[in-house]
């Protein structure tokens, strides 16, 4: 068969290899072009449009719903729950294991589990129900929702929980890689949850009130920049751990 | 990492039609076997996200071809259907099959006549 240079990189094809990969990209802009010659040019437009579409939507609706869900739950979420369980929410969990506890116990499972609400929803619409990183961040989810009583037994039944799911995930084979992309998602997004309230502090330390627009376009715009890096950090560990390699030869059929 | 995987119907016609393409199933090529032994036209879209999907699953591979002129000098990917593949394959179709035994689905009803 006679080979043609290879070709040039269209922005057609740079657009679509930003979300398929630069090898698939080719190959479909190739078929497209192929199949547009007996069918023409405006369907080659209206495939390209809809293969774009059709590949890429779940990441940025994914990332929509999380912002939007987030947004809920810092606002109306909480007091939901609240009418919900009938939980009475405290500043402090107080009687935790030991006192002493309290800093390494209480703080970081509060941020981490926070973080969960946040996943949920992207880990849902962009991998869908049937992927296994959604299944163990919806037992979590769920498992987890006493800690938000903020009563000692919650507290500490969320914490054993938590404890046990997290080991037994990484001692299982199969569940040992989405466990490592749910903490390593996690991670970033409590970490940012833990110094939000720093900028809170920073905000109202220079004199802005708790309602005021700068105080809320910044918070808004932390937020966004949180799920971000979450979002870049899953969907990469997620396409390096959990999606299929290229498949050896041997198992070929 | 599922080792028994479950196939949608749309999977399952793309992997037939993988299957008797042999060598020479690509984009272009399964999209006019399916038109032609179904009778339905799948957007290229609808295939590719179904491919892809099915590539991270390992059900099936690609193998790269030579570029050509009609394609901008873009190469063909050709897909092959692995060994989970077909397994995945063969369970549904095994299904089919015994939820189908005893019917008559292809003869048409007689006038006046109980369905089968």
């Amino acid at each position: 068969m006679p080979k043609s240079p290879p070709a040039a990189a269209t922005p057609t094809e740079w657009l679509l290899a930003r979300i398929a990969g630069p090898t698939r990209a080719a190959a479909i802009l190739g078929d497209l072009l192929e199949l547009s010659a007996t069918r023409g040019r405006l369907w080659f437009w209206i495939a390209y449009v809809h293969t774009l579409v059709s590949l890429g939507w779940r990441a940025p609706v994914a990332f929509l719903c999380a912002y939007f869900f987030s947004s809920w739950v810092a606002t109306a979420g909480f007091s939901t729950l609240r009418h919900l369980f009938g939980f009475r929410f405290r500043s402090s969990p107080g009687h935790v294991f030991h006192p002493a506890l309290h800093a390494i116990w209480h703080v970081p499972m509060g941020d981490s589990l926070i973080a969960l609400w946040f996943i949920l929803p992207f880990v849902l619409v962009r991998f869908g129900v049937r992927d296994r990183l959604t299944w163990l961040t919806c037992a979590l989810f769920l498992l987890t929702i006493p800690f938000f009583s903020l009563s000692a037994a919650g507290v500490n039944f969320a914490g054993v929980v938590t404890a046990a799911t997290v080991l037994a995930a990484l001692c299982l084979r199969g569940w040992r890689r989405p466990m490592i992309v749910l903490v390593a998602t996690v991670g970033p997004i409590a970490v940012a949850i833990f110094f939000s309230a720093k900028v809170w502090y920073l905000f109202l330390s220079r004199g802005y009130g708790y309602a005021s627009p700068q105080l809320q376009r910044a918070m808004t715009l932390y937020r966004a920049l949180e799920l971000s890096i979450a979002a870049i950090v899953c969907s990469s560990l997620y396409r390096r751990l959990l999606q299929m390699k290229p498949t050896d030869r041997s198992t070929i059929a | 990492m599922n080792s028994e995987r479950s196939l949608g119907e749309f999977e399952q016609i793309v992997l037939l039609a993988v299957l008797r393409l042999g060598d020479e199933a690509y984009g272009v090529t399964i999209l006019a076997e399916i038109a032609a032994k179904t009778g339905r036209n799948p957007s290229p879209g609808a295939l590719y996200t179904t491919l892809h999907r099915m590539e991270d699953k390992g059900l099936v591979t690609f193998r790269d071809g030579s570029p050509t002129p009609e394609r901008g000098g873009r190469a063909k990917r050709f897909v092959v259907v692995t060994r989970p593949g077909r397994a995945a394959l063969a369970s549904a179709q095994t299904a089919y099959r015994s939820l189908l035994d005893g019917l008559d689905l292809l003869t048409p009803p007689q006038p006046g006549g109980a369905h089968a």
